[in-house]
């Protein structure tokens, strides 16, 4: 009796103990309940996406693309951060957040990437799916590649997902030549899986001609870098004709060989928050007002507008439109030296920067005549119907004009290359080009209509350092050495923890 | 069949035995008197005395006489008192008695809870510590471990919040972790259930005992769980043939120890205002304008003149009076020789000091004990608690005294459209409550299979839930002006359930070999589920979070999530007592758990002690010294699970991605695990697993000594421990290009060193008089040995002294630094920052002294520029303080005569230091501040937008020695009365003064070291009435 009992007592008590400690993940996707469905591939090529929505890298586009050149001047209590760029202090460079930060969502994308596509190459999803999925991925990827090493030179290759410990440090590419040719195999390949799809449904999302208009820009980078005689460009193997001719070959697909991307005719329609689909943006982010987080929405018109009364106020266009606005905190300004380089009949400065601000009734309530504020301001990041500080504003990543002028310079000074820097001369309400200039002349003309164009859309910095121009054109430059003006360095926690390095 | 029979002839024989013994007992009744007294012959009141073998019984009169009525001549009373060794005595046919009662030798008797199992004080080899709980009774509280403190050493109680219903913070021996929890582990009646510091579900009049496991001997039976010490609290069970109605009724009234740092005289607030900004620069905002957000800031002179003639008592406002709380118990316990049982209620209703902040309790406890047989018995206990928090506290005392309450038309006056602190309309419109229910309950029974073997299964469940309830409106608050008002519910359940299944063998041989060996195994799964809901966007805001679908259905958001974790573990424990004077226990635990790395799946602690009873000996005897003489060793480790669930596992996040006109669930690898940079505006990626993660390991040696003299009227008890932590937790740092910010890893270590003296003497035993006391003294020496691997931690330098560390705790936007941090060499959170050197008094003094601009100028700081570089950089900063203790002490005095007792505790905190971190915007600070007129060294200029460092200006002497509590007792007679055993009415106040340097209101601050200000400590009187029938 007694041991009965006991037996049983002994029976429910182990049954009751009898346990796993395998650990099961709950309530989080892990690598073994994912990418399963097309679904999942789709949702994980979104997540690629979203790595270049937070401000960690939209902050960044601006800050390292506009703040260090002369076009830009910054608020004087700004942070540190954006004062090193600024101020191009060499010395604790290394250290920067700002940079620290841009390179590491470089790799956040890249690796968001590299999972993405070494899942689904093994799938059985069908070709044409894994075609779209795979090609934007790969896009993506070398949009990341290519941005890192316009800033930082030479970097680490990751091409395979960082899994554990032992996959967190990868060594530097051996040369530059070997990362490019990294990039292009890939974008050559994106091209060939992808088509040109544009319509509103994929605002914030690449295809066939983003492939072609990186290409162009890639090749043009490494001709003009390596006839400038840039630092590691100059040590390049490749031809610099040839990286022209290349350079040409996919700007003129984009030009030439599609209906769907063309100059928008109308100026102000480009930066039209509305219009993300417009026939201009090749490549733009995709922020709504209408999100929970910041990165979600964007505040990025605030970096731009001034602060007058700490309430919103209207802007005042030529044609007498009066748009609502939110008031900024004024932290990257237009110096007015280079607002005093914009020729009086060019529209972009006289409708995309402004120095007064208006109430409802278009009566001027703050200008810098009243000193309300001391810079002029681009109006290129705005949304009417901002909510609070949440706007849609949306970095513009590739737009037509850019791959225009783009063609423009890789063809240099042929009937093509005229037509299409004063297609662009010409919107902005400007005269053509002065004809029959020389090949190097030609050139440096469509940089400085770059220069016009694309202010504060984060591409000038990098139009200085391949025309290794940093030192000459930006005064806080002045007495860098080619080391520091070429290239940012890696940031100082990545050369301290990639053991590969 | 035949079995039947013989049971019914059974039954049948007791039921007729009882009769006719009863029937006997009538026949042959003799009373029995006499007259009870103490070894000095005087007489004692309240002795119990019992017939043995029956239930009838008495106490003595307030002249120690008795009478009672036995069985028969030949009857045997049982004589028993508190602090009295128990008599029997035979009546042998005597009518008149006189039994004098010989005082106990304290404490050495004593049975001590441990991890699974008992053990005689005397035969102890580990440092356990008892708390004696009923010295605690008289002072009210939500939770138990609020009345530890400085009751036992080495244990380290902080209360430092005063909300109704606040936890405290624990630590035993000192932290032993960086990112996991120091609290020790909390058992109550052999179930662990987690975390000390909030045992809100167990009344503590419903506690019989408390012992502090300290080193780790005692601790290391819990394994993993062990490191930061147990505390085992055991529940009050029902004797032997008794039945008690207890009723006991507290009320508490608080008031504040100091008075309010406010301002009274609005025109000083005013100038002083005028002055700040003036000094900086800055437009003067009292002048009789408004400002651009909108607030209308009158001149002085209306000021002056009446002209605005508001001065507001916010004060009065938003403070009770005198909060009122009450405690309210209810017990029954009854038991025979088969059945025990003990049901208590218990309802606690705790005012806050701020209008309309409360917390309520009401808790049921079941506990039944039965004895089926001789060899099989069952128990349960049944916790049934829930509680209720109507938050409003942290409302504005401070508010500009110049706004008043309502404008002309009796709306609340509001300064501006963002000004979102009235706290009437706060208190009106803002709904934050919630709501907990829990319940904890075990099921065990006890087997036991001969003399000398016994089987123990216990299967225990604890619930805890809690619904928050939070609206906030449109007007009067932040969130709900910028989402058009802001809903929300939370839901948070955790659950664990538990097995424990042990056997225990005990014997002994040739009257010299006593060995008891204990073994067995555990099971725990641990779950604690959330969820959150939140609407916003309201059009109509009547009905509060009551209907969130009333929101806007686009901003809704939802949030779940879950934890779980499994445990199995093994256990032994062997006892060899050799002679009654050598002592061994050796202890092992084996744990396996789901959230170490696969790698690491199981984790073994073991530990030994060996002690000797040198008071046996006879060469020790023979001294005529030692009542007691007693050394113990031990050495062990013990482990802390800081480890979350699921960082072994691979990680994705999800995020949203605007595509194709609608936010798109996008996910991938890597989530956001944590943020950091300026207003947490940067995002830490993790998700990559460690699948070598493990438990964190302490070991520690411990020295002990137990010693009694005077007839073991005086006793000590001091302790030496080392303990070092290792394979510390930590987030390493990973490369920027392996897209992961951090992940989990081991490294670093910790060791914490300290003594504990524990004097307790009965000085006074004569008559009626009683008179005793308790010192303890504890000192404990924390150092960081190491932060882990100096490359990947993120550690920084300081240059002057090569000193690596790393900032901790709360990052203050004033100072643009922490104020604690973990530096390499120095005890736990130490202060770092600028020396000051008085104020500058001109601005070549300023300029010399390698200041610049304006922090150059008379009335600032002077700030020292330690590396001597010609100015003041951040390369300038050192140690400052440190907010550990040098040492704690505490007294305990308790003294009666007759039927009055009165008891005094004071508590002190030696040594440590505190930051003051806004002490320059007290109204009592401002006013002091340094002008032309008043070229002080003491205070600085005001300076609007100053930027601050953190200096040994904000750092001040957090000792101090408190009055924690002084009770005076009376036990009113009550022999008259047939129903009432015992009746006791006191009057108890803690926090009677509190002696210190401290300029705050009170330096009792969180272990970090800083002070938030808040409001004044409550100096509270409860009067308490006790009643047992």
């Amino acid at each position: 009796m007694r041991n009965k009992i006991l037996i049983s007592l002994l029976a429910v008590t182990f049954t009751i103990t009898s346990c796993d400690l395998t650990e099961e993940p709950y309530g989080f996707y892990s690598d073994d309940n994912f990418y399963t469905t097309q679904e999942d591939a789709n949702s994980a090529l979104l997540y690629t996406y979203n790595a270049f929505t937070f401000i960690e890298y939209t902050r960044g586009l601006n800050s390292i693309g506009d703040l260090p050149t002369e076009t830009t001047d910054l608020k004087p209590d700004e942070g540190q951060d954006a004062q090193e760029l600024y101020d191009w202090r060499a010395a604790t460079i290394s250290t920067n957040l700002t940079l620290e930060n841009f390179f590491k969502y470089g790799y956040v994308a890249i690796n968001r990437a590299n999972v993405l596509i070494e899942q689904v190459e093994c799938s059985a999803f069908p070709e044409a799916f894994k075609n779209q999925i795979i090609g934007e991925a790969l896009v993506l990827r070398s949009w990341s590649y290519f941005h890192l090493i316009r800033v930082f030179g030479l970097v680490p290759v990751h091409n395979a997902p960082v899994r554990q410990l032992e996959d967190t440090s990868a060594p530097l590419a051996p040369s530059l030549d070997a990362l490019y040719d990294l990039v292009i195999a890939d974008l050559i390949r994106a091209e060939e899986m992808l088509e040109v799809n544009k319509s509103v449904a994929r605002v914030g999302r690449v295809d066939k001609v983003a492939a072609q208009s990186i290409l162009a820009k890639i090749y043009l980078t490494i001709a003009s870098s390596k006839q400038n005689g840039v630092k590691l460009y100059r040590d390049m193997t490749k031809d610099v004709d040839a990286m022209y001719e290349s350079a040409a070959f996919w700007a003129g697909k984009v030009m030439n060989d599609q209906t769907d991307y063309f100059l928008d005719p109308n100026l102000t329609n480009v930066y039209d928050v509305n219009q993300p689909h417009g026939p201009e943006h090749i490549f733009i982010l995709s922020h709504d007002r209408s999100g929970a987080n910041e990165g979600n929405y964007s505040k990025t018109p605030l970096m731009f507008m001034p602060w007058v009364n700490g309430v919103p106020f209207f802007l005042k266009y030529e044609d007498g439109r009066l748009v609502r606005t939110t008031h900024g905190w004024e932290v990257y300004r237009v110096s007015p030296s280079f607002f005093a380089t914009f020729h009086e009949d060019d529209q972009r400065g006289i409708d995309l920067i402004h120095d007064e601000v208006y109430d409802a009734d278009g009566n001027v309530v703050g200008s810098i005549a009243q000193g309300s504020f001391t810079h002029p301001f681009t109006v290129k990041y705005q949304d009417p119907e901002f909510e609070g500080d949440r706007t849609s504003a949306r970095p513009f990543l590739i737009r037509f004009a850019d791959i225009a002028l783009t063609y423009a310079e890789a063809v240099g000074p042929t009937t093509e290359g005229y037509a299409w820097v004063n297609a662009v001369r010409a919107r902005a309400g400007l005269q053509p080009l002065e004809a029959g200039l020389s090949v190097a002349d030609f050139r440096q003309a469509v940089i400085q209509e770059r220069a016009w164009e694309l202010c504060y859309e984060g591409h000038y910095l990098f139009d200085l350092r391949r025309t290794g121009t940093v030192t000459t054109k930006v005064p806080q430059a002045t007495g860098l050495d080619e080391d520091e003006a070429s290239f940012y360095p890696l940031p100082q926690r990545e050369q301290m923890l990639n053991d590969a390095l | 069949m035949k079995k039947r029979r013989e049971k019914l002839r059974m039954a049948f024989l007791v039921i007729f035995t009882v009769f006719m013994g009863s029937l006997f007992a009538q026949m042959n009744g003799l009373t029995v008197r006499g007259v009870i007294t103490d070894t000095y012959g005087e007489a004692l009141p309240g002795v119990n005395i019992m017939e043995k073998g029956t239930t009838s019984g008495t106490i003595t009169d307030g002249e120690g006489a008795f009478s009672l009525e036995v069985t028969n001549s030949d009857a045997i009373l049982v004589v028993s008192f508190i602090g009295f060794d128990t008599q029997e005595v035979a009546v042998a046919g005597r009518s008149n008695i006189a039994v004098i009662m010989q005082e106990s030798q304290l404490g050495l008797e004593e049975v001590l809870v441990i991890g699974y199992g008992t053990v005689r004080k005397s035969d102890l080899t580990g440092s356990v510590a008892t708390v004696k709980v009923d010295e605690l009774q008289d002072t009210p509280a939500n939770s138990i471990e609020r009345l530890l403190q400085g009751r036992s050493a080495g244990l380290q109680v902080v209360n430092d919040s005063q909300d109704p219903g606040a936890g405290s913070t624990i630590r035993i021996r000192g932290g032993s972790s960086l990112e996991g929890s120091n609290a020790p582990l909390v058992v109550v009646d052999g179930f662990p259930l987690g975390d000390a510091g909030d045992l809100k579900q167990i009344n503590p009049a419903d506690i019989a005992s408390i012992e502090v496991l300290k080193d780790a001997s005692a601790a290391a039976i819990y394994g993993s769980r062990g490191a930061n010490g147990v505390i085992m609290v055991s529940t009050i069970r029902a004797a032997e043939g008794t039945t008690r109605v207890n009723i006991s009724q507290q009320t508490t009234l608080s008031r504040f120890d100091s008075k309010l740092k406010r301002w009274d005289d609005p025109l000083l607030m005013a100038m002083l205002s005028n002055e700040e900004q003036r000094n900086a620069g800055l437009q003067m905002p009292y002048r009789g304008v408004t400002d651009t957000q909108g607030t209308y800031y009158p001149s002085l002179y209306e000021i002056q003149s009446g002209a605005w003639p508001y001065n507001t008592r916010w004060d009065k406002e938003v403070f009770r009076d005198t909060p009122v709380s009450s405690n309210t118990s209810v017990s029954i316990g009854s038991a025979n020789e088969t059945t025990s049982f003990n049901l208590s209620l218990n309802y606690l209703n705790e005012q806050g000091v701020y209008i309309e902040d409360d917390y309520q309790k009401g808790t049921v406890n079941l506990a039944v004990d039965h004895k089926l047989s001789d060899f099989f018995s069952v128990s349960t206990s049944n916790i049934f608690s829930r509680n209720e928090r109507d938050r409003n506290g942290g409302l504005a005392y401070w508010r500009n005294p110049l706004w008043p309450v309502y404008d002309e038309t009796g709306n609340y006056f509001t300064a501006n459209e963002r000004d979102f602190g009235h706290p009437i309309a706060r208190t009106n419109h803002v709904l934050d409550k919630t709501n907990g229910l829990d319940y904890i309950g075990s099921y065990g029974f006890t087997f036991n299979l001969n003399e000398t073997l016994t089987l123990k299964s216990q299967m225990n469940y604890k619930h805890g839930s809690t619904v928050t309830d939070r609206f906030n409106p449109r007007d009067y608050t932040e969130e709900g002006f910028f989402r058009n008002g802001a809903a929300h519910i939370e839901n948070w359940q955790d659950e664990k359930l538990s097995s424990e299944t042990f056997a225990t063998w005990e014997n002994q041989f040739a009257g010299i070999h006593d060995i008891s060996v204990m073994g067995g195994f555990s099971y725990e799964n641990h779950t604690i589920k959330q969820s959150q809901l939140r609407a916003y966007d309201f059009v109509n805001e009547a009905l509060g979070n009551e209907n969130m679908s009333a929101g806007n259905p686009e901003s809704n958001v939802v949030g779940n999530n879950l934890t779980k974790r499994k445990m199995l573990s093994y256990y032994g424990r062997a006892n060899y007592k050799l002679l009654d004077r050598y002592l061994f226990t050796g202890t092992v635990r084996a744990d396996g758990s789901s959230v170490f790395g696969e790698n690491n799946k199981w984790a073994y602690f073991p530990s030994f002690a060996v002690s000797w009873n040198a008071h046996h000996e006879e060469f020790i005897k023979n001294l005529m010294v030692f009542d007691e003489l007693k050394f113990r060793a031990s050495f062990g480790t013990s482990g802390n699970q800081a480890i979350s669930p699921y960082q072994t596992l691979a990680r994705y996040g999800v995020e949203n991605y605007f595509n194709d006109g609608a936010w798109r669930t996008a996910i991938g690898p890597g989530y956001v695990g944590g943020y950091y940079g300026a207003d947490s505006r940067y995002r830490e990626w993790r998700g990559i697993p460690n699948r070598g993660l493990k438990w964190e390991t302490t070991t520690q040696f411990n020295y002990g000594i137990d010693m009694a003299f005077l007839n073991r009227r005086l006793r000590i008890t001091a302790d030496y421990y080392d303990k070092e932590t290792n394979d510390l937790l930590y987030l390493r740092y990973l490369a920027p290009s392996s897209s992961y910010d951090r992940m989990w890893v081991n490294g670093g270590e910790i060791s914490n060193k300290g003594v504990e003296i524990t004097i307790e003497g009965d000085i006074i035993r004569r008559g009626n008089w009683r008179f005793g006391s308790t010192l303890i003294y504890a000192q404990n020496r924390n150092e960081v040995i190491s932060l882990g691997d100096v490359e990947t931690t993120g550690i920084q330098v300081d240059n002057n002294t090569g000193m690596m560390y790393r900032p901790s705790g709360y990052e203050f936007t004033q100072f643009r630094q922490t104020a604690n941090i973990l530096a390499v060499g120095q005890p736990f959170n130490v202060f770092y920052g600028y020396r000051t050197d008085g104020i500058v008094q001109s601005l070549e003094e300023g300029l010399a002294a390698g200041m610049q601009g304006y922090l150059a100028e008379p009335g600032e700081f002077k700030y020292v520029d330690i590396n001597n570089d010609g100015e003041i950089t951040t390369d300038d900063r050192t140690i400052i303080g440190d907010p550990n203790p040098d040492f704690t002490a505490s007294m305990a005095l308790n003294l009666s005569y007759k039927r009055i007792d009165f008891s005094m505790f004071l508590n002190g905190v030696f040594g440590n230091d505190v930051v003051y971190q806004n002490r320059l915007d007290q109204a009592d600070v401002r006013p002091l501040r340094w002008t032309q007129d008043n070229p002080t060294n003491d205070y600085p200029r005001l300076y609007s937008g100053r930027q601050l460092r953190f200096s040994d200006w904000f750092v001040e002497d957090g000792s101090f020695v408190r009055i924690q509590n002084v009770s005076l007792g009376y036990n009113v007679n009550v022999d008259n009365l047939e129903f009432i055993s015992n009746l006791r009415v006191y009057l108890n106040a803690t926090n009677l003064y509190t002696f210190t340097k401290f300029s705050g209101y009170d330096p009792e601050v969180g272990l970090d070291g800083i002070y938030w200000g808040g409001y004044p400590r409550f100096t509270q009187y409860t009067f308490g009435l006790n009643m047992t029938f």
